[in-house]
C-alpha cells in the first residue's frame, strides 16, 4: 500500500502544464469521490433518508398505530382537476361496503365532492425526537376522507406512515451494532497487529475465546434473562450491542493479518521515527492504509443488519409489532394475499433495496476515493 | 390391585347394570398378560349389504370374505342426506409423512358418537354402554362381529391388553395414564364376557361417559389396541422386540411401540376401525385406503365410506400448503381469513367452493392473569375482580369483530358453549359490552391511579404497573392483540404482548412466573368442559392462572398457597360435580361451576365462533352446510367424512 506516502511525497499529483499545485489527501479523496457518479447519487439518498427519518412524524400523515376502518384499503389516488378545474391536490372520500358472505371490502369512490389536502395540519399527537410534543404534520384532509399514498394495512393503519416511521429504527438502531463491531474490530485487531509479542498473544487468545462463545444457547439465555417488560426497542438494541460485542473478532482478526504485514513498510519507520506515537501511527498510517477493504466490509454489514432486525423473533429478541420498522413491515407482507391482493404492503421491500444498494454504491465509491491514485 | 375395592364395584355393577351375563370374575395383570384371545365365534351371514366395486373384485378374487361376513351382526346404520356413488380419492395434506391432516378427525372411531354440538348421541363402536345410577361402573358392549380392519375379531380382550399391557405398563408410561384414574386410584378395567369390559372407580366419576365418546377412547390410537398385531412389538410378548425396534432405528422396543401407538404416525398395515386405514406412507405423501371391515352402512345398506381412499400429500411448508389449497389440490380445507381474497379469486379456475362454517372456539383468544402472582402488588390487584371487569369492559369486541372478523364472529365472553345443557345465557353477556368509562371507573377504584399526562396508570403502591402477556403464535390473528393492546392502553394500563418459545412458556407459567398467557378458548362443548384436564378453566393447566391454589388444595393443604374461600369452594364444587350422581346434580352443580369461572372472569374473552370458511372441491357431496370446527367437536369426526362421495367418482380417481 503506498497512497500515504505518496502524500508526503507532494509533487506526485501536478496538474499538467499548471503551476506546481499540491493537493491535500482529502481533497484527492473528494475529486475521486465525485468522479463516482453512483456514489454520489447514493449519498444524497441516504442523505434524504436520514432527513426522512428524522421527520418522520411530521412528514406522515398518520400515526403509525392510528387504526381506521379503512383495512386493506388501497392506495388513495391524488387529484388536481375536478369538473376539468384545477383545484391543487384533493382526494374523494371512499365507502366501505363489506361483504360477509365473501368477506371482502369494495372501496366505492365518492366523485361527488372533493376534499382537498390541506398543508400543515393538527393531527395524531407525538414527541419529535422522543422529546418535543407536536401534533403538526406536513399534510392531511383531517377527518372527513382518509389519504393512503400507500394504502393501509389489516388494522386500516395508512402503510405511508407506518414506512415513513419505519426508516427512524431500521437507519439507526441497527446501525449502532455495526458501528461498535466497526470500531472494537479496528482498534484490538490494530493494536494486536501492530504491538505484536505478548500483545498479540493475549488479544489472540482472548479472541478465540469470545469467538468460541455458542450463539444459539447465548440467544436463548439472553431471551430468559432480559427482563420481560421491557419494550421490543430496547430490547433489541441491547441484542444488537451484546451481538456486536460478540462479532468484532473476525474483523479484528482481518486488521490484525494486515498490520502485521504493514507495520515493517518503510512508512511506518519514518513516522516512528519522526516521532509518532503508537497509535498515531496506528490510526493515522495503518487504518487508512486499506481503508478500501474495512468499507466495503462496513457496506455488507449494515444489510445484513437491515435485513435481519427480525430474524431472532423467535426468541422473542428481534423486532416485532407494534414496533414498527421495514423488516417488521415486509413480515405483513410475507403471504400470498399481500402479492396478489394488497401489493402495497411490499413497498417496504423497495425501500430497502434502495436503501441497501445506496449503502453499497457508497461503499464502493468511498473505497475508490480512499486509493485515490489507484486507476 | 386392590381386590376388596374390585369385588364391591363388581358387586355394584352386578346389581345395578341392567347387562348380561358376567363369564369371568375381574382379575388382575396377570390374566391378560400371556391369555390368548378367545378364537372367533362363527356368525350367520347378516343379508343383503353392498360394497364398493374395489372390495367386490376383491371378493371375486377370493382375496377377502362376503360383505356380510366382514360386517357385524348389528352394522352401524348411518342415514345419509344422498345415497353415494362409490369409488374416487380424497385429497389432503399433511406437514409430515403419518402427520395430521384436516380430514384426519375421521379415523377417530370411539366407544359412542357425539354430534356437531359435542354433545353425545348414540353409542358406536359399542352398541351398548350402560352406567350404574351412581357413576361407580360403566359397561361396554361391543358391537357383534366387529373386525379390525385385517379381519380379526374386535373384542374385550383387545381392551384389556391395552390396560395392562400398554397403559398401565410402567416401561411405555412410567406416569401411567390420567385418563382413567380419580384422584390416585386407577379405574378397574373387568373383561365380563368376549365383548363385554367395565370400567369402575371406587369414587362416582361421572366424566367416563364423556370420555367414551372422545379421543381418549378412540380404538386403536389412544384406547383398545389390537392386541394380536401390537404384541409383536411388545417385550413382554414378543422376546425378539428389542431386535425389531432397532431394525426401524430406535434404541428399545417401547420406543417403537410409542410410535405404533398412536395411529397420527408413518406406520403401515396397523389394523384399524376407522373408514380409512393407511397402506402406503412415503415421504411425499401418505395413502389411506377403505376399509373392507368398516362396520358402518347407510340406510340401504351400503357398506361406507363411499370414497375408496385418501391421498395425503406431505407438504412441509405452511405457506406452500395454502398456496395449493387456494388452487384447487385439496379436496376439502381451511382457508385464513386474511387471504380470502386470493381463494374467493382463484375459486372458479381451482373448481372449488367457499363454505362458512364456524370455529368451535367460544373464544379466539383469551387472556388469564395470574392471581398465585409473586410480587405483591400484583398479586392483589390481578385478584381484584373490579380489575378483571374493567379489562372486559375496556375491549371495544365489535371493533375486532367488524375488522377482523367481517362482523361475523360472537362478541361474547369466554365461557363455555351455548349448546351445554346447563348454560345460562347470563355468562355470555358478563361484561362484555364495551364501556371505556365503566373500565376508568372501576380501574379508579382498584387504586390504578392516573397521573396527569402520563399516558398509563400507576400501580396502587405508586410504581410503573406493567403487565406482560406471554404467548406462543396460534390460530388467531396476531392483530387481534395488537387490538388488546391498544384498548388497554386507552384505559391506562400498559401490557406487553410477548411471542415466546412453546416451551418457554410453559416453564414460565408452570412456575407462576407469568404476568399473563393468553390460548384459544376450545374445549367448552357439553363433553369437553367436562373432563378435569381438557378444560382451558383448569387453574394448572393452558393458562396456568392460579398454579398455587390448585396445589393447596390437591395436596391437601400440605403445599401450595391457601386459597380465599371463594375458590376453595369453587374447588369442592367442581370435586363434586365430577362425581354427579344424577342429571339433576350435574346440571345444579355444572352451572354453579361455570357461573362461578364465567363471573370471576379468570378467562377474559375477546370474541368467539369466528368464520371459518372452508374450501369444497367442486363435485363433493355430503358436504355438510354449517359446522363448529375444532378440537372440542373433534374436527372431521362430527361432520363424518366417511359419507363423501364424488358425483363423478371416474374423474378423482
Amino acid at each position: 500500500m503506498s497512497s500515504p506516502t505518496l502524500v508526503t511525497s507532494g509533487p506526485a499529483v501536478v496538474a499538467s502544464g499548471a503551476e506546481d499545485v499540491s493537493w491535500s489527501q482529502w481533497r484527492l479523496i473528494w475529486a475521486k469521490f465525485r468522479s463516482h457518479k453512483l456514489a454520489v447519487v447514493s449519498i444524497w439518498l441516504l442523505g434524504a433518508f436520514y432527513l426522512i427519518a428524522l421527520f418522520a412524524q411530521f412528514l406522515a400523515p398518520y400515526g403509525p398505530w392510528q387504526p381506521s376502518p379503512y383495512a386493506y384499503a388501497p392506495p388513495t389516488r391524488v387529484h388536481f382537476f375536478f369538473n376539468g378545474r384545477f383545484v391543487g391536490p384533493m382526494v374523494y372520500r371512499v365507502k366501505i361496503q363489506s361483504n360477509p358472505a365473501t368477506f371482502e371490502r369494495d372501496f366505492v369512490i365518492d366523485k361527488s365532492q372533493p376534499v382537498r389536502v390541506h398543508w400543515f395540519v393538527r393531527g395524531a399527537g407525538y414527541r419529535w425526537l422522543g422529546l418535543i410534543p407536536s401534533d403538526f404534520h406536513l399534510f392531511g384532509v383531517g377527518a372527513a376522507a382518509q389519504i393512503n399514498l400507500m394504502g393501509a394495512d389489516i388494522l386500516g393503519r395508512d402503510c405511508f406512515s407506518r414506512d415513513l416511521i419505519a426508516t427512524q429504527i431500521s437507519l439507526t438502531v441497527g446501525l449502532i451494532g455495526v458501528f461498535i463491531t466497526f470500531v472494537l474490530g479496528c482498534l484490538i485487531g490494530g493494536a494486536s497487529g501492530y504491538y505484536g509479542g505478548v500483545v498479540d498473544n493475549v488479544v489472540q487468545r482472548f479472541m478465540e475465546f469470545v469467538t468460541c462463545l455458542p450463539t444459539v444457547p447465548m440467544w436463548m439465555a439472553l431471551g430468559a434473562a432480559i427482563p420481560a417488560s421491557w419494550s421490543n426497542l430496547k430490547v433489541y438494541f441491547t441484542i444488537t450491542v451484546i451481538l456486536a460485542l460478540r462479532s468484532w473478532t473476525g474483523l479484528s482478526r482481518q486488521v490484525r493479518s494486515k498490520l502485521l504485514e504493514m507495520r515493517e513498510e518503510d512508512f511506518v519507520v519514518a513516522a516512528r521515527v519522526a516521532g509518532a506515537t503508537d497509535w498515531g501511527i496506528i490510526l493515522r498510517h495503518l487504518l487508512p492504509g486499506f481503508a478500501s477493504y474495512l468499507i466495503v466490509n462496513l457496506t455488507v454489514e449494515i444489510p445484513r443488519m437491515i435485513l435481519g432486525e427480525t430474524t431472532l423473533s423467535f426468541f422473542g429478541l428481534g423486532l416485532r409489532p407494534p414496533t414498527v420498522s421495514w423488516g417488521v413491515l415486509l413480515q405483513d407482507a410475507q403471504n400470498l394475499a399481500a402479492i396478489s391482493s394488497y401489493p402495497w404492503l411490499m413497498f417496504p421491500a423497495l425501500m430497502v433495496v434502495v436503501c441497501v444498494l445506496a449503502f453499497n454504491f457508497l461503499g464502493d465509491g468511498l473505497r475508490d476515493a480512499a486509493d485515490p491514485f489507484k486507476e | 390391585m386392590d381386590n376388596r375395592v374390585s369385588r364391591r364395584s363388581f358387586l355394584q355393577c352386578a346389581t345395578a347394570a341392567s347387562l348380561v351375563t358376567i363369564s369371568s370374575l375381574p382379575g388382575g395383570a396377570e390374566q391378560y398378560a400371556h391369555a390368548q384371545a378367545e378364537p372367533p365365534t362363527a356368525r350367520k351371514p347378516g343379508g343383503k349389504y353392498r360394497e364398493a366395486p374395489m372390495l367386490a373384485a376383491r371378493v371375486a378374487a377370493g382375496k377377502l370374505p362376503p360383505v356380510e361376513e366382514r360386517l357385524p351382526a348389528v352394522p352401524f346404520v348411518r342415514h345419509v342426506a344422498q345415497i353415494g356413488r362409490y369409488g374416487g380419492t380424497l385429497y389432503d395434506q399433511a406437514e409430515s409423512p403419518g402427520g395430521r391432516f384436516h380430514l384426519d378427525g375421521a379415523l377417530i372411531v370411539a366407544a359412542q358418537e357425539t354430534d356437531n354440538g359435542g354433545r353425545i348421541i348414540r353409542p358406536h363402536l359399542c352398541d351398548s354402554v350402560t352406567v350404574t345410577p351412581d357413576f361407580h361402573a360403566y359397561t361396554f358392549h361391543i358391537r357383534e362381529g366387529l373386525k379390525w380392519s385385517d379381519g380379526v375379531d374386535l373384542t374385550a380382550y383387545d381392551v384389556l391388553w391395552w390396560w395392562w399391557n400398554e397403559a398401565r405398563n410402567p416401561t411405555i408410561f412410567p406416569e401411567g395414564p390420567r385418563t382413567f384414574k380419580v384422584g390416585d386410584e386407577y379405574a378397574e378395567f373387568t373383561q365380563l364376557d368376549r365383548l363385554t369390559f367395565r370400567i369402575g372407580f371406587r369414587e362416582p366419576f361421572r366424566p367416563c361417559l364423556n370420555l367414551s365418546a372422545s379421543e381418549y377412547m378412540a380404538f386403536g390410537s389412544y384406547f383398545g389396541q389390537p392386541a394380536h398385531w401390537m404384541k409383536q412389538y411388545h417385550a413382554a410378548f414378543n422376546p425378539d422386540a428389542d431386535k425389531i425396534a432397532r431394525q426401524h432405528g430406535f434404541a428399545a422396543w417401547y420406543q417403537y411401540y410409542m410410535m405404533l401407538r398412536d395411529y397420527m404416525h408413518p406406520v403401515i398395515n396397523k389394523p384399524h376401525v376407522a373408514p380409512w386405514v393407511r397402506v402406503a406412507s412415503t415421504t411425499t405423501h401418505d395413502i389411506y385406503e377403505r376399509n373392507p371391515y368398516f362396520f358402518e352402512v347407510d340406510q340401504e345398506g351400503n357398506q361406507l365410506p363411499y370414497i375408496d381412499r385418501l391421498y395425503v400429500q406431505v407438504v412441509e411448508d405452511e405457506r406452500l400448503q395454502e398456496a395449493r389449497r387456494s388452487t384447487g389440490s385439496v379436496s376439502e380445507g381451511i382457508c385464513d381469513m386474511s387471504q380470502i381474497s386470493i381463494f374467493t379469486k382463484n375459486a372458479p379456475r381451482g373448481h372449488y367452493s367457499i363454505r362458512h362454517w364456524r370455529l368451535a372456539d367460544g373464544s379466539e383468544c383469551m387472556f388469564a392473569f395470574n392471581l398465585n402472582h409473586k410480587d405483591p402488588v400484583k398479586r392483589k390487584v390481578y385478584n381484584d375482580l373490579r380489575f378483571r371487569q374493567a379489562l372486559s369492559y375496556a375491549i371495544d369486541r365489535r371493533r375486532i369483530n367488524q375488522t377482523l372478523y367481517f362482523g361475523q364472529a360472537k362478541e361474547w365472553q369466554a365461557t363455555i358453549s351455548p349448546t351445554v345443557s346447563y348454560f345460562d345465557p347470563a355468562w355470555i353477556n358478563c361484561c362484555a359490552q364495551y364501556d371505556p368509562g365503566k373500565a376508568n371507573q372501576l380501574l379508579d377504584e382498584v387504586g390504578l391511579a392516573r397521573v396527569s399526562g402520563e399516558p398509563f396508570r400507576l400501580g396502587i403502591d405508586g410504581q410503573r404497573f406493567v403487565s406482560v402477556v406471554v404467548f406462543n403464535k396460534q390460530n388467531f390473528p396476531d392483530e387481534l392483540l395488537e387490538f388488546v393492546r391498544q384498548d388497554w392502553a386507552q384505559a391506562g394500563i400498559e401490557v406487553v404482548m410477548k411471542e415466546t418459545d412453546f416451551r418457554y412458556r410453559e416453564w414460565l407459567c408452570r412456575a407462576g412466573n407469568q404476568d399473563c398467557t393468553c390460548w384459544n378458548g376450545d374445549m367448552v362443548e357439553e363433553i369437553a368442559a367436562y373432563l378435569p384436564w381438557v378444560t382451558k378453566w383448569n387453574p394448572q393447566e393452558v393458562l396456568f392462572y392460579a398454579v398455587d391454589w390448585w396445589l393447596w388444595y390437591y395436596s391437601q393443604g400440605k403445599s401450595g398457597v391457601k386459597p380465599p374461600q371463594d375458590w376453595i369452594e369453587q374447588f369442592d364444587r367442581m370435586a363434586a360435580w365430577y362425581s354427579a350422581k344424577s342429571d339433576a346434580e350435574y346440571e345444579q352443580l355444572g352451572h354453579g361451576v361455570w357461573d362461578f369461572f364465567s363471573k370471576q372472569l379468570v378467562c377474559i374473552g375477546t370474541v368467539g365462533y369466528a368464520p371459518q370458511p372452508v374450501v369444497v372441491a367442486d363435485g363433493l357431496e355430503n358436504v355438510p352446510q354449517n359446522v363448529h370446527m375444532g378440537y372440542g367437536t373433534m374436527w372431521a369426526k362430527s361432520y363424518f367424512v366417511q359419507t363423501y362421495y364424488w358425483d363423478t367418482p371416474e374423474r378423482h380417481g
